[in-house]
């Protein structure tokens, strides 16, 4: 009977992190370069009561067991790198990735994180950074006289100085052999761990990739909206359930209890 | 009198096993790939009751013994039956995810070696490009585990043959197994372990459905019911020990005062 408790609470605690999963893709519907996650459950260890195949007391053996589960658990939450909108923004330092990969940046610390988050702007050095001002890398550097900036689908990045049409630099992105081991920092940033592999640098339209840049366009976060709030009623569902049946086992607890008067 | 008391308690027993087994289920309504359970339960043989009047009379001082009939001693719980019916298959349009329509099972490589039977569907590349389960158990196709690389679109066909761009890595092992229940054993982590010497067969009818999740066959309707009818049978099981108790009370207390 405690068993039930305990089931149900895993439930109920398995049901808050699908609905804190969910809460957090909701939130960031409007983040550019974000990428939904989803909470991924499995049943936990049975508790094997009779052996199927243990002989029983007429000389057979039973040829089912009784094994009763111990609840479930949120075994991972696994994000989506799935393409999410390009929203038209006509800006040209707003570049977004159509295919996979990752920009580079150059946090303040000097280390290297990765986003898909392609708002970036010009800093008083002329330097393309993201919006908090981490400096993309390999840099460009965009004189103050230049006109006209263009990336092309292959990254590389052009401007008319003078008149005359210049190369600025050549964009470059990164992909990981497992990009749903990457860890996810805040800020539309991600970092390697020992689940990702290691980065591996690649140009946009080289032979055998299918990436492309979009200038002028940013994506926009993979959330559907319709899928998070059916989630969020299973979910919410289920944890009623769950509540039920923890309510159900204390009701059937207290009455033994009242057996004794 | 007595004896109605026990009988009465292994119903409470017996009822609370199954609100063990529900809470597991409900637990479980989300959880992909699981498969519900179903208590089942058994009477206790039958006791044949016989009624034994006081020798005497014309037949000499040997009691006459009367048969009366078979008395039940109550219930126990025989077994716990997985109900291995088809879950709901969601679309996620995510690549590796990979629901099985039809009675299959995918091979995952267990921490031992051992080959473990799975439904649950959601897997991932690990960081050597291994395709593996949420635990980091492989998925094994026929010639040993895939493996992906970073780029390239991954294409599953419905028989199990991956490819990645315009390579071919493999064919996936879907495996189906006669009486499951007798078969198969829950290890957990949705997956199942092999018994004894069962082995599995190559799958007839199952197939594969990539960008799909088998949902939990849970259905939270019937097993709210079935709570419902716990509940109720465990309060008549707790009704019939306090009229019971309270009867052996008057027999015990009051029946000696007249």
């Amino acid at each position: 009977m405690l068993g039930a408790l305990w089931s149900a609470a895993t439930g109920m605690k398995a049901q808050q992190v699908n609905i804190d999963v969910t809460s957090n893709n909701l939130a960031n519907v409007n983040t550019p370069g974000f990428k939904k996650s989803r909470a991924e459950f499995q049943d936990l260890i049975y508790h094997t009561a009779a052996e199927a195949g243990a002989p029983v007391n007429t000389g057979s053996r039973t040829p089912v067991g009784s094994q009763v589960g111990m609840g479930v658990r949120s075994v991972a939450i696994a994000r989506s790198y799935a393409q999410g909108d390009f929203i038209q923004t006509e800006n040209p330092y707003d570049i977004g990735i159509e295919g996979d990969g990752f920009f580079q940046v150059q946090l303040g610390d000097g280390t290297i994180s990765y986003t898909r988050d392609g708002s970036f702007k010009v800093d008083a050095n002329g330097t393309l950074v993201t919006t908090e001002g981490y400096i993309l890398q390999p840099n460009i550097n965009v004189p103050s006289n230049s006109r006209n900036v263009t990336v092309t689908p292959e990254g590389i990045v052009t401007a008319s100085i003078d008149g005359q049409v210049q190369q600025l630099g050549q964009l470059q992105l990164v992909r990981f052999v497992n990009p749903a081991g990457l860890t996810s920092t805040g800020h539309n940033l991600f970092k390697p761990t020992d689940a990702s592999g290691d980065p591996q640098t690649f140009t946009p339209g080289e032979a055998g990739s299918s990436t492309r840049l979009l200038a002028g366009s940013l994506e926009g976060s993979n959330v559907r909206i319709v899928e998070e709030m059916v989630n969020l009623i299973i979910a919410q569902r289920a944890y009623e359930a769950n509540s039920k049946a923890i309510s159900t086992s204390d009701e059937m607890l207290g009455q033994a209890n009242s057996l004794k008067r | 009198m007595i004896r109605g008391i026990y009988t009465a308690a292994a119903g409470m027993a017996a009822e609370m096993a199954r609100q063990d087994v529900l809470a597991n289920n409900l637990a479980n309504v989300n959880t992909d790939g699981f498969k519900q359970d179903l208590a089942v339960f058994k009477t206790r043989a039958d006791k044949t009751i016989y009624r034994v009047e006081s020798a005497g009379g014309a037949r000499g001082g040997v009691p006459n013994v009367e048969k009366m009939g078979e008395l039940s001693t109550g219930v126990y719980l025989d077994s716990v039956n997985t109900q291995f019916e088809q879950g709901i298959l969601r679309q996620t349009d995510e690549p590796l995810d990979l629901a099985i329509e039809g009675e299959g099972y995918l091979v995952i490589q267990g921490p031992g070696g051992e080959e473990l039977l799975t439904r649950g569907g959601s897997f991932t590349r690990n960081a050597q490009g291994l395709l593996v389960d949420p635990n980091g158990r492989p998925l094994l196709g026929k010639d040993g585990p895939i493996t992906l690389s970073g780029k390239g679109e991954i294409h599953i066909s419905n028989d199990g043959v991956v490819r990645q761009g315009t390579k071919n890595l493999g064919t996936l092992r879907l495996v189906n197994v006669d009486r499951p229940n007798e078969a198969l054993e829950k290890r957990g982590d949705v997956a199942w372990s092999l018994k004894g010497n069962a082995t599995p067969q190559p799958a007839q009818t199952a197939q594969l459905r990539q960008g799909y999740l088998e949902g939990s066959n849970v259905n939270p309707i019937r097993a709210m019911v079935e709570m419902i009818a716990v509940q109720r049978s465990y309060e008549s099981s707790q009704k019939m020990i306090t009229a019971q108790d309270e009867t052996l009370g008057k027999a015990v207390n009051d029946l000696g005062r007249v």
